[in-house]
């Protein structure tokens, strides 16, 4: 079983590092081709039904159809996992990694078709492949192991803490990337109507709007659960506390957005700063409390 | 009374002048990242621990220990209120003002919404109203031909995307509004009004609720609950399940709650179900071995009147953010005229903008002109 795991990982990781070596090489080809072709005015009335195709075009949908295999195998990857530890997939920091992974992929592919653009592959796929490369290789060997639940995460409410949680840092992934997108397209910006850096900047704020009430979710079911294990529903734990910083990292994207002086650029990069402070939550908040010397009660 | 009448247009001027700034966006941006910065700022310190900043001698205790680290700075960092910063008056002030500034925006946009919720939709548009913006989308109509189909086409299309159609006629040519979701725009005040409500119910609970952590029980022990309550409660036994490696699986802890010294109600509390009795919760805090078979437990005992209020805020909270983020606004207008059929659309700002109705509709319309010529150029 555990090897089988290990395979179904690795075929994920290779899936994944196709995927980006694809969206990359398109989206470079398409960046040479948008420079060369320079300022021609399109006069179709249809702006909204032909979004920035990646060229080539084949290059891209493989792109695609690399992920969503990749997604398949790590989908397969958490069924083993959740059959060995006989629990959902999501009670260690290595197993919320992996759901973390999944739902980047996932949430991508989602918004990919709802948006219509690949522009955003490159970054969004190898921001997942790197979290899976640390979940795997970085994070220590003791916390890879299958556990059985402690008394306190046996309860409805983990689970819908914990599950909200990975859907909004997988959106918030996918803004993330799509910002870095924007802002690396923006530098090869000819003709700003049709290029992908106005097509990343719109899969950034529906990614952004997409994760948001996830994020409120999950806090709110964190505090009911507190609520009820502890008798307290807020106690400004290290966790709660980078929580309560990305939730206003995100209201204050969402409520910056029609102010004049903050679209475009700055928007990005606040795309880009709100996926630094979910990983910092995520990776770096245990740290955190560790040197600082506060208490918490989170074990990822 | 001529006093007054100088003095009030001023007033009132300036009013509306503080008023609009409490209404801001761009106050709203400054107050988040002064809020985030701070909270940032605080867990880049030791944050005494619950209880210790009203009692003196802890407090002198703990910042012995913590001022070890700090050195001289400590004492500064002290005054700053940098151990309890989410206590800090500074903190607490700048709450407030985010508070008022959210409260400020849901009411100026609950009546903004309110205003023209029961107007009529305004139908009829000047020409250059659907030749601008982002979403639009034109059709010439061949010399000779009618648009009545063109315009059929564009009902049916936007009638089976669930818009409120409104039709009007003037000098000939054909106006359409349609509309989608229109009440999703409370979604905003909504959301605003549940996050004032949430910070209420916190303030609320920390002033009028109560808890009391140390209530260490022996087997069969009985222990008044205090705080003007006349029933006691007896703890029985704790029982622990394991795992086959040992760890600890389940805690049960076996209570009674007696009135007058008859039990009246017995119940097993396990961690996330906690014994509620007369809005008292109490909650499993920890345990200690006696001998191979027997606990002592340490109880906690929350009373907090305001949990129902921020359950409710809570929900309005997700319930509005949901409808303005899900479900924005979608709105289309139309100008049926003898040379061209002119489409314009508009959506809220939100995540699903149009959700695809937008290309949906206009292939639609566009499909069945195409089948129309076909047919029309098989007949010639």
């Amino acid at each position: 079983m555990a090897q089988a795991e290990s395979v179904l990982l690795g075929l994920t990781g290779l899936g994944l590092l196709m995927a980006v070596a694809m969206y990359a090489l398109a989206l470079a080809r398409t960046g040479e081709k948008q420079e060369a072709r320079g300022k021609r005015q399109e006069t179709r009335n249809d702006l909204h039904l032909a979004p920035c195709v990646l060229h080539p075009p084949w290059l891209g949908q493989a792109g695609t159809w690399n992920s969503v295999a990749a997604l398949m195998a790590l989908t397969a990857a958490l069924v083993v996992r959740g059959l060995r530890a006989w629990h959902w997939p999501f009670a260690t920091a290595y197993e919320f990694a992996l759901c973390f992974v999944w739902g980047t992929v996932a949430v991508y592919l989602l918004l990919e078709r709802w948006c219509r653009t690949r522009a955003a592959g490159a970054f969004v796929i190898s921001m997942a492949l790197l979290l899976l490369v640390y979940a795997c290789f970085v994070m220590p060997a003791a916390e890879r192991l299958a556990r059985p639940l402690p008394p306190s995460l046996r309860s409805i409410w983990f689970q819908l803490h914990v599950i909200p949680a990975a859907v909004a840092y997988a959106g918030f992934a996918v803004a993330g990337g799509a910002g870095a997108t924007a802002l690396l397209a923006r530098r090869w910006s000819l003709l700003e109507e049709r290029l992908p850096s106005r097509e990343a900047e719109l899969l950034a704020t529906r990614a952004v709007a997409f994760g948001y009430p996830w994020m409120t979710a999950a806090m709110i079911f964190g505090a009911i659960w507190a609520q009820f294990a502890w008798g307290r529903y807020w106690s400004w734990d290290i966790k709660e506390v980078w929580a309560l910083i990305v939730w206003l990292v995100y209201t204050l994207y969402l409520h910056a957005r029609p102010l004049r002086g903050w679209r475009g650029r700055p928007l990005a990069w606040l795309a880009v700063v709100g996926l630094l402070t979910v990983l910092f939550t995520f990776l770096c908040a245990g740290w955190l409390a560790r040197t600082v010397g506060l208490e918490s009660l989170h074990v990822f | 009374m001529a006093q007054a009448d100088v003095h009030s247009p001023r007033l009132l001027r300036w009013l509306s002048v503080v008023w609009r700034q409490l209404c801001s966006l761009k106050l709203a941006v400054i107050l988040l990242i002064a809020v985030a910065a701070a909270t940032a700022l605080g867990s880049l310190f030791p944050q005494m621990p619950a209880g210790i900043p009203t009692d003196p001698t802890a407090q002198a205790n703990w910042l012995a220990i913590v001022g070890d680290r700090y050195g001289a700075a400590a004492a500064f960092l002290q005054a700053l209120g940098l151990f309890d910063l989410y206590h800090a008056p500074w903190f607490i002030a700048l709450l407030a003002a985010l508070l008022l500034n959210t409260a400020a925006c849901a009411l100026e946009r609950f009546a903004r919404i309110w205003r023209t919720a029961f107007a009529a939709p305004r139908v009829v548009g000047p020409d250059a109203f659907y030749r601008t913006g982002t979403h639009r989308a034109a059709w010439t109509v061949a010399p000779g031909r009618s648009p009545v189909g063109l315009a059929e086409a564009l009902k049916t299309s936007l009638a089976r995307h669930r818009c409120r159609l409104h039709v009007e006629e003037s000098a000939g040519v054909i106006y359409l509004f349609a509309e989608r979701f229109r009440w999703t725009r409370l979604g905003t005040p909504i959301t605003h009004t549940g996050l004032v409500l949430l910070v209420i119910g916190a303030a609320w609970s920390m002033a009028a609720g109560w808890r009391e952590e140390e209530l260490t029980f022996a087997v069969g022990q009985v222990r008044e609950v205090g705080h003007g309550h006349d029933f006691a409660l007896r703890f029985d036994k704790l029982e622990i399940d394991r795992y086959p490696n040992g760890l600890p699986r389940e805690y049960r802890v076996h209570l009674a709650v007696l009135e007058g010294g008859r039990e009246v109600l017995a119940k097993v509390v396990r961690l996330s179900a906690p014994l509620n009795y007369r809005g008292i919760g109490f909650y499993l805090y920890s345990y200690e071995p006696t001998d191979d078979t027997d606990y002592n437990v340490t109880l906690m005992a929350v009373y907090d009147p305001g949990l129902w209020l921020l359950i409710a805020a809570a929900c309005l909270l997700l319930l509005g953010m949901l409808l303005t983020l899900y479900f924005p606004r979608r709105r289309f207008w139309a100008r049926v005229s003898g040379e061209e059929v002119l489409l314009r659309g508009r959506a809220e700002r939100g995540l699903m903008g149009f959700g695809g109705a937008w290309e949906r509709v206009v292939r639609e319309v566009e499909g069945r002109e195409r089948k129309e010529k076909r047919t029309n150029g098989r007949g010639n």
